[in-house]
């Protein structure tokens, strides 16, 4: 396998342009048809008499039929890159197999067909998915319990800070201030900002970690506390966590985790056991369920003794033999309609259910292994900023590529005509022109030299022969989109 | 293990082209004394064939027939859309950040945008949010970044969940809550006292929120409500969880909402407990460089094709940091396919006769439940929800359970969220609701007003 490259046209025997959808209408036609005898349309419009408009006049719906809707959108699914076709090695995104198991799972009446508002009895399947999700999440955390309310990372991270601000309430406190280190992901300072708390940043240091004595000079009780990835954006395990924890606990502060690369230490390590006292989880990185194109994900947030009586509602408890709802009288509330996005934690706890508890441990070791293995492989090819150990994933840059003129930007690409999808660029911001490498454990040992050998020919073909790399992609329909342009003259829809 | 599709010799060979011996080299990083002594309490492994085994009867369809609506109503999805999902392209992408290799994607979404936006009236809309509540939280966000002001006017006959989120969100910022009250027997919002409200909070109001149709599916008389508002200048935010509700009534936009946003609920897969569903948000060209979320805009590429990418991103988080329009960094774009894949099922003719299929069933029940005895109100405007008034909780706790055994779930008891409304059953019934249903339920109530 070593060595060899793909190229990624002509495998494919026809792929056709598809317009926007209201090149196929066919006046009055559409894709949906009832027989019930019952309606009578006339009766409807005059029940609702002047209150009645016919949106005949403005709405623009499509009006195809369904092999031309089937066509359309077939077609377009047939341009987009996807996880079961390559790999995404994306950093801190951890875009693992979705297992199809947990699409069958997910699918099965007795989740799908439950309405959130019927009586606690009928809905027991359900409730019962909810509050194994929460223990076990809480168990594989280190945490007193977990909430799944939340939809997304940035929304736990709400959730997250949301507690920390009753707690001080509650306290009678005011603090003003909040640390953020600065390799952090930017939905950290934009959450921090909505409570109105002031960002401070905090720099790393030479070794790509938190500077712990900064974090002790400027802990001081008006410091809410400080919101910590671990391993960090970097890869690279924060050791002095609990120094830091210890510094912003004795100061009455909190701990807030931000769990995006929890792939790196299950079964290993638990953030709720060095200090974490809120944390949220993305179900749609380490516990697989299926990212959908951008959404829909749950951030479920875990927290410590000191927090846990804050956590958004509704939570799942049980008893008797029964699940029900049991709301703590001190929860910051609701967060959002309903109970969460079941239909992911039904594929999450499928997942869990498949690996078990000595899956765990296996799925961090491959994944700091398989990153590890392409450290290995690359580092005599791309700068590498940060000498010392990486996890899970590999943050390197285009430093060496721009002495020829090639950028991050370039390499990724590039990387696009050999049919993989390019590593997160530009983050972290702490390293100029970063390339940030997460393979994760499905990625096999031939996908893996795969990946490597492409970004190895694209660092010679940056020597060589750079503007074939400035002028990649090559091999897709599109090349080099007018991002510029996209924002000066928007256009969002296809009317305005 | 089957996830990890490497075997165990070649981890041993990864290992040593690495001249490491054993995984736990790579671990040297974390202290001893933070490294897990003792075992996570989750079970042992599952193959496949004992969890499907395990999960079997699971597969048979809830054994109740349910008339729960209240915010979240389910609607006829087409097998096809359904399928076109299970296709690896929509579901198992990332974000399309490289816009070269999501092109379908992109379009979809500009599909998508293009669709709510028009069924919303305005002309702009977002690639989605994760549900209603927290669209209208960042419909208030956005008309406080734009006028500054602080008070809130929202009626508490909007959907309880949604207006126990923004309480939630509220809470630390400064802006203050003032809830509009509603007329226990209309169930419409007291106009008079929402006019006292303007009048006490007049240089202040940040915002006015109204439901449409209200949480008791009522349509509310908008254009008093927008007279009111517009005389002093006030923004606007209209709420819909029931989608299908706006295909017989003007459009939103049109009757001058600022912003509107609604829940695809029903339209965008099975109801799954609540779960994942597709929060809307749509506004006016005025609003563009405050919308929150993800936004897909159509452009060109180097040769001049036209292609889409996401774009306007200096309003996101990963660019202004703290000083983003909102934290929020993704949408439910999964969602946001099988409803513009829905939508585009119904069609514009579709669509318009679904609305008026809702408010046909619902007279039907209406005609049917007045016919055995029940005094249900004439001179409301109605979408698909029908109020029965037991006069007293006992009497509507014993009807419903007789209801429970015969495996119905007659509707929704309003007490749940307004203890002023006790004895109030809430009854939805949709496109989903059959003759044979209907007759049923009718059934049971025809029992309980005959006194058994």
């Amino acid at each position: 396998m070593e060595n060899k490259i793909f190229r990624s046209i002509g495998n494919k025997g026809i792929e056709l342009d598809e317009p926007i959808i209201f090149a196929r209408n066919q006046k009055n036609m559409n894709a949906v048809e009832f027989f019930d005898a019952s309606f009578d349309a006339r009766e409807a419009k005059n029940i609702l008499g002047n209150l009645y408009y016919d949106r005949n006049n403005d709405l623009a719906f499509p009006e195809v039929s369904e092999q031309e809707a089937v066509r359309h959108f077939t077609r377009l699914s047939q341009k987009n890159f996807c996880g079961d076709v390559m790999s995404y090695p994306l950093g801190s995104c951890s875009m693992k197999y979705n297992p199809k198991i947990n699409e069958w799972a997910a699918r099965l009446s007795q989740f799908t067909s439950l309405h959130p508002l019927m009586p606690e009895q009928t809905l027991q399947h359900g409730l019962k998915v909810c509050y194994e999700m929460q223990k076990w999440l809480s168990q594989i955390a280190g945490f007193v319990n977990t909430s799944l309310a939340p939809s997304a990372g940035a929304h736990g991270e709400f959730a997250g800070l949301c507690m920390m601000a009753k707690a001080l309430k509650v306290r009678g406190e005011k603090r003003t201030t909040i640390m953020v280190p600065s390799s952090a992901h930017g939905t950290n300072p934009a959450t921090a900002a909505f409570f109105g708390w002031r960002v401070i940043t905090i720099p790393i240091n030479d070794k790509g970690r938190i500077n712990v004595s900064l974090v002790k000079e400027t802990m001081n009780e008006d410091c809410v506390g400080i919101m910590i990835t671990n391993p960090n954006t970097l890869g690279i395990f924060e050791s002095e966590h609990q120094d830091i924890a210890d510094i912003v606990h004795n100061k009455g502060g909190f701990v807030y985790g931000d769990g995006a690369n929890l792939n790196a230490l299950l079964g290993i390590v638990r953030p709720g056991d060095i200090g974490v006292d809120v944390m949220h989880f993305n179900l749609h990185k380490t516990f697989t369920t299926p990212h959908g194109g951008g959404g829909p994900g749950c951030g479920a947030v875990g927290a410590s003794k000191l927090l846990a009586q804050f956590l958004p509602s509704p939570l799942i408890n049980f008893q008797n033999g029964n699940y029900f709802v049991d709301n703590n009288p001190s929860s910051i509330g609701r967060i959002r309609s309903y109970f969460n996005n079941f239909g992911l934690l039904v594929r999450a706890w499928v997942y869990l259910k498949t690996i078990g508890h000595d899956g765990l441990k296996n799925v961090s070791q491959k994944a700091v292994i398989n990153a590890n293995y392409l450290r290995h492989k690359l580092k005599d090819y791309y700068h590498l900023p940060y000498e010392n150990d990486c996890l899970h994933e590999v943050v390197l840059s285009d430093k060496w590529q721009q002495e020829y003129g090639v950028s991050a930007l370039d390499i990724s690409k590039r990387l696009i005509d050999y049919g993989v999808h390019p590593p997160t660029m530009y983050f972290p911001l702490v390293v100029k022109g970063a390339l940030m490498i997460e393979p994760t454990e499905t990625e096999s040992f031939y996908d893996l030299d795969y990946l490597a050998n492409a970004l190895i020919k694209v660092a010679m073909e940056a020597k060589e022969n750079p503007s074939l790399v400035k002028n990649a992609p090559h091999n897709t329909r599109l090349a080099r989109i007018d991002e510029v342009k996209a924002a000066r003259e928007p256009k969002l829809t296809a009317f305005y | 293990m089957h996830f990890f599709n490497t075997q165990k010799e070649e981890i041993q060979l990864l290992l040593s082209k690495m001249d490491k011996t054993s995984v736990d080299e790579l671990f040297r990083s974390i202290p001893g004394s933070m490294v897990l002594k003792h075992r996570i309490d989750i079970p042992d492994a599952s193959d496949e064939l004992t969890l499907k085994r395990d999960l079997q009867n699971y597969s048979a369809p809830s054994e109740f027939r349910n008339f729960i609506g209240a915010g979240s109503v389910e609607h006829f999805i087409p097998e096809w859309v359904s399928q076109q999902l299970i296709r690896a392209e929509w579901y198992t992408p990332y974000t399309p950040y490289q816009p070269e290799v999501s092109q379908g994607n992109l379009q979809a979404i500009f599909e998508f945008q293009t669709l709510t936006a028009n069924l919303l009236g305005q002309p702009l809309a977002n690639s989605s949010m994760y549900d209603g509540a927290t669209s209208l939280v960042e419909a208030i966000l956005l008309a406080h970044r734009v006028n500054k002001k602080h008070t809130v006017l929202i009626p508490n006959n909007i959907h309880p969940h949604y207006l126990e989120t923004v309480k939630t969100y509220l809470e630390h910022t400064n802006l203050e809550i003032k809830i509009i009250d509603f007329d226990r027997t209309k169930k419409n919002i007291n106009i008079n006292q929402l006019c006292n409200l303007i009048d006490e909070h007049n240089d202040d109001i940040c915002c006015a929120v109204l439901q449409v149709p209200n949480f008791f599916g009522l349509y509310e008389d908008i254009d008093t409500f927008q007279h009111v508002a517009k005389q002093k200048n006030i923004f606007t935010i209209s709420v819909t969880t029931d989608i299908s509700a706006l295909s017989v009534i003007k459009p939103l936009g049109h009757l001058g909402f600022d912003v509107s946003v609604a829940d695809g609920i029903g339209f965008c897969g099975p109801l799954s407990m609540g779960g994942p569903s597709v929060g809307i948000f749509a506004t006016t060209k005025n609003y563009l460089r405050q919308l929150p979320g993800r936004i897909v805009g159509q452009t060109v590429d180097k040769n001049n094709n036209v292609g889409y990418v996401l774009t306007l991103s200096t309003r996101e988080q990963h660019i202004r940091r703290e000083n983003a329009t909102s934290n929020i960094c993704t949408n439910h774009n999964l969602m946001a396919l099988a409803l513009v894949m829905t939508l585009t099922a119904y069609g514009k003719k579709g669509f318009i006769e679904l609305g008026l299929r809702n408010v046909s069933k619902a007279n039907i029940l209406r005609k049917k439940l007045r016919s055995i005895g029940f005094n249900i109100s004439s001179d409301e405007h109605f979408y698909n929800e029908t109020i029965v008034d037991f006069g007293c909780e006992t009497k509507l706790d014993q009807f419903f359970e007789h209801a429970m055994n015969e495996k119905i779930i007659p509707g929704l008891k309003l007490s749940t969220f307004y203890p002023n409304l006790k004895g109030m059953l809430m009854v939805c019934t949709s496109e989903m609701h059959t003759q044979e249903d209907i007759d049923s339920l009718i059934k049971i109530f025809s029992r309980s007003i005959n006194g058994k």
